[in-house]
């Protein structure tokens, strides 16, 4: 059995005088020879995985090259979006493709939402503590 | 008037008196977190593409159709 990796909430901006913190998972992408660190938003209500325009563009991705539209719902529903799939690595665990809905909206997070990273890990949020675990998805017995 | 003031009026308060300040902290801690957790025309933007199945399913296939390549 694999052993779940833990990590702290993120401490949001507090300039309300706010103490706010979400679940942000980092994480490395990679796509060809483009790989870079970042972090995405755990959002079990995101019925897909988001990828903002910027970082598509740091991983070499060409908008006018993905052809594939996908519509998405909510603030996003007004920017177009295409489907593209990344290599992505979660601490030690084996890289995964993920797919993604490259949005062309700006300084929107990084989402991981049901598809498909939570078809892909299992994880425990532990808010009270500020805490979440993650690990690989387990075969079923 | 200090807390430790207050307190010794409260407890000189009758038991109807206590429960009736009692009820007031209540409504008080409340209306205070409700301050804390929303600000008045703030704006709070929701992310989530919520109810996106059609979109899922474009993800999941295109994903079906990159392993295939990988697996061929």
């Amino acid at each position: 059995m694999v052993e779940p990796q833990k990590y702290p909430y993120k401490i949001l901006d507090s300039n309300l005088g706010m103490v706010d913190r979400m679940p942000y998972l980092p994480l490395k992408l990679s796509l060809n020879r483009q790989s870079l660190n970042t972090e995405g938003l755990l959002d079990t209500g995101a019925s897909v995985n988001v990828l903002p325009y910027e970082i598509g563009q740091e991983l070499g991705l060409v908008w006018e090259e993905e052809q594939l539209s996908v519509l998405l719902a909510g603030n996003l529903a007004r920017f177009e979006a295409r489907a593209v799939i990344v290599q992505a690595q979660v601490a030690s665990f084996p890289p995964i493709n993920l797919a993604f809905a490259w949005t062309q909206a700006a300084n929107v997070p990084l989402i991981l939402g049901q598809a498909n990273f939570f078809f892909e890990f299992d994880v425990c949020f532990f808010r009270a503590r500020s805490e979440f675990e993650i690990r690989p998805k387990q075969a079923e017995v | 008037m200090s807390l430790t003031e207050l307190m010794t009026q409260i407890q000189e308060l009758p038991k109807i008196d206590k429960l009736r300040l009692m009820q007031f902290l209540a409504t008080e801690l409340v209306r205070e977190e409700d301050q804390n957790v929303f600000v008045e025309n703030q704006e709070y933007p929701i992310w989530s593409p919520y109810n996106c199945s059609e979109a899922a399913n474009v993800l999941m296939n295109l994903l079906a159709t990159k392993q295939q390549t990988q697996d061929g």
